[in-house]
């Protein structure tokens, strides 16, 4: 999961070019300034005309919230009893969400409630609009009411996620909070504690391998431990989970 | 994690744990021909050239 999230000079690079910059991450280099929630990352898909930089946050939202969309438009396939929607429909529904959120169809605002229910909420629309085109192409369908999707996508009750759903939203969200650890320590302190604590290796053997003291490794870790606590409690983190 | 009080601790190993979880869930994923193959195709509709019209009735609203 770790591999695309290493620091890009590159990247760096043009944000510093680009003004686009705190104090903090300009003062390190080497570390790509990187999303600590959902909103920052949305906040780098508004620059199109910066295509690597682009095409890099896509594909970390697509990493982190690829699962949690399949699941949500799954769900909201369901919940118009629809059960059996062939897998390249699914997939294509699915890429529907995504392509709106990056090409900046869709746009969240913070003001207007939680990340995951817009997230869903867009889910629910991409499911609509392929019910109405299949709808309108089928006359075999013709009983569904279309109207009747409008007011189901606009009806809180009917937009409350499911435990599966629940589920995925947060694996994704802890992986944006996994990601802004490795943004915000050095690429070492990360590794080191990827390999003893998600990884399960032992701090002895991390520290054959590292070639440093073991008290290094536990050092190294119980910062890991403390930035994770610390970004865990940001606001912003606290209101999706 | 979200019930926690704000503290300078760090994070406990029971907390670490659905961390884990995810990670582990999320990496499995990421790596899933499913993952990847979705990607490709996402990239390349990315890389066409906008559509004229690119609402979709339901965001009109």
């Amino acid at each position: 999961m770790s591999r695309h999230l290493l620091p890009d000079r590159e990247i760096w690079r043009l944000l510093d070019e680009r003004d686009i910059e705190s104090p903090a991450q300009l003062s390190h280099p080497d570390r790509m300034p990187f999303p600590s929630t959902p909103l920052t990352l949305l906040g780098r898909l508004k620059h199109r005309e910066m295509p690597r930089l682009w095409e890099t946050s896509w594909e970390e939202f697509f990493d982190l919230y690829h699962n949690a969309v399949n699941v949500c438009v799954l769900g909201a396939f369901k919940r118009h009893d629809w059960h059996d929607v062939p897998p390249p429909d699914l997939q294509d529904v699915v890429l529907g969400v995504f392509e709106s959120l990056f090409r900046g169809h869709a746009s969240f605002d913070p003001a207007k409630g939680r990340f995951r229910q817009f997230l869903t909420t867009l889910c629910q629309r991409r499911v609509v609009d392929f019910i109405r085109s299949h709808v309108r192409k089928s006359s075999k369908l013709t009983s569904l009411d279309s109207e009747s999707f409008e007011e189901k996508d606009i009806d809180p009750a009917f937009a409350r996620h499911s435990t599966v759903e629940e589920d995925a939203f947060r694996s994704a969200l802890l992986g944006t909070l996994l990601a802004a650890l490795h943004a915000e320590v050095s690429p070492r302190t990360y590794l080191i504690f990827e390999l003893v604590k998600l990884n399960g290796e032992s701090p002895e053997e991390v520290a054959t391998q590292l070639g440093v003291q073991r008290n290094v490794i536990d050092n190294t870790v119980f910062k890991a431990m403390k930035k994770l606590r610390e970004i865990s409690q940001r606001e912003e983190i606290q209101q999706e989970l | 994690m979200n019930d926690k009080p704000a503290s300078n601790a760090p994070l406990s190993e029971e907390e670490l744990l659905e961390i884990r979880r995810a990670y582990h869930s999320l990496e499995a994923f990421q790596l899933s021909p499913e993952h990847r193959e979705a990607k490709e195709i996402l990239k390349a509709r990315l890389a066409k050239k906008e559509p004229e019209k690119p609402e979709a009735e339901s965001d009109e609203k």
